[in-house]
C-alpha cells in the first residue's frame, strides 16, 4: 500500500501570506516612488495637510466661467466672452505675485548680513 | 587657436568641479543660518504650503481660461466659418505655457523639499547653495506666470479687434 505524503497546510498558508505581504509592500514602495519621481505628489490636491477642504471648495466655485461653443457670433456675444475673460484675468492678476522672489530672499529668511558679504573662493 | 582651446577646456573643468558653490558664505552669515536653522525651516515649510495653495488657485484659473473660454470661442468661430488663425494660435501657446508652468512648479517643489531636508545647522554652506538653486527655480515659475499674462493680454486685444470688426 502506497504511503500518503504529509501535507504541511499550515506552513504553506504562512508562506502564502508572507509572500502576499512582501509583494504588497514592494508594489506600494514602487508606486510611491513613481508618485514622487513624476512630481505628481506636488500637484496632488488631496495630499494630506496641504489644502484644506474649505479651500478646495472655493477653488471649485472659481471655475464658473462658461462660454458656449454653440450659437452665432456677433459683437454682443464677443462682449459677453470678454466680460468672462476679464473676470478670470482679474483673479489671475491678484495672484500674479504669488511666486515672486521676495519670499526666499536673505532678508525675508532672516539671514541677511550687511557687512559680511560673500568671500570669493580662490 | 590651440591656446583658445586650452582656455575653454580649463573653464569647462573649473565649472564642472564646482558648478554651484562659486562663493563661500561669510562667517557671520553661516553662523546666522546655523543659529536660526529651525525657524528658517519653519518659514520654508509655511512657504511650501502657501505655494501649493497658490499653484492650485492659479492652475484652476488657467484651466478655466483654456477649457471653458478659449477652446469654446475657437470652436464657435469655426462653426460659424469665422476661424481666426491668431486666436487659435493663442490658445495653443497658452496651453503649452500652462504645461510649462506646471513643470516649472514641480521642479521648484523638488528643490524646495530638498532644501528643507538639508541640516542647515551643521551644513550652512550646502543649505545656502541649495537655496540659490531653489530661488532660480522660483524665478522660472514667476517668468512663466508673466508669459501667461502676456498671452492673455494679446488674446484680449485680438478678441477686442474681432468685436470691433463685427460692429462694422
Amino acid at each position: 500500500m502506497k504511503e500518503d505524503k504529509p501535507i504541511h497546510g499550515g506552513r504553506n498558508l504562512m508562506i502564502l501570506g508572507f509572500s502576499a505581504a512582501v509583494i504588497a509592500l514592494l508594489s506600494t514602495a514602487a508606486s510611491l516612488q513613481i508618485y514622487r519621481s513624476t512630481g505628481d505628489i506636488y500637484l496632488d490636491r488631496s495630499r494630506p495637510g496641504y489644502i484644506s477642504e474649505g479651500e478646495k471648495h472655493s477653488e471649485e466655485d472659481d471655475q464658473k466661467e462658461k462660454f458656449s461653443n454653440e450659437g452665432e457670433i456677433n459683437d454682443k456675444v464677443i462682449d459677453e466672452y470678454l466680460k468672462e475673460l476679464e473676470k478670470v484675468s482679474e483673479r489671475i492678476n491678484e495672484a500674479s505675485d504669488d511666486f515672486s522672489s521676495e519670499a526666499l530672499t536673505d532678508e525675508s529668511l532672516g539671514i541677511s548680513v550687511e557687512n559680511d558679504e560673500f568671500v570669493e573662493d580662490l | 587657436m590651440r591656446k583658445a582651446a586650452i582656455l575653454v577646456a580649463v573653464i569647462l573643468v573649473a565649472t564642472a568641479v564646482n558648478p554651484v558653490s562659486a562663493k563661500t558664505l561669510g562667517e557671520e552669515q553661516a553662523g546666522l543660518i546655523s543659529t536660526n536653522c529651525s525657524s528658517i525651516k519653519l518659514q520654508l515649510k509655511r512657504i511650501q504650503k502657501d505655494d501649493a495653495r497658490n499653484r492650485v488657485h492659479l492652475g484652476a484659473q488657467y484651466e478655466s481660461i483654456s477649457t471653458n473660454l478659449m477652446m469654446n470661442l475657437n470652436l464657435r468661430l469655426v462653426k460659424n466659418n469665422m476661424a481666426s488663425a491668431e486666436i487659435a494660435e493663442q490658445q495653443t501657446t497658452f496651453m503649452s505655457e500652462r504645461d510649462r508652468f506646471k513643470n516649472d512648479y514641480i521642479g521648484y517643489s523638488q528643490e524646495l523639499e530638498a532644501l528643507i531636508n538639508i541640516d542647515c545647522k551643521s551644513e550652512p554652506q550646502k543649505f545656502y547653495d541649495k537655496l540659490k538653486k531653489t530661488r532660480r527655480k522660483r524665478e522660472d515659475i514667476d517668468a512663466s506666470i508673466k508669459r501667461l499674462n502676456e498671452i492673455l493680454g494679446r488674446h484680449h486685444n485680438a478678441v477686442n479687434q474681432l468685436k470691433e470688426s463685427l460692429k462694422k
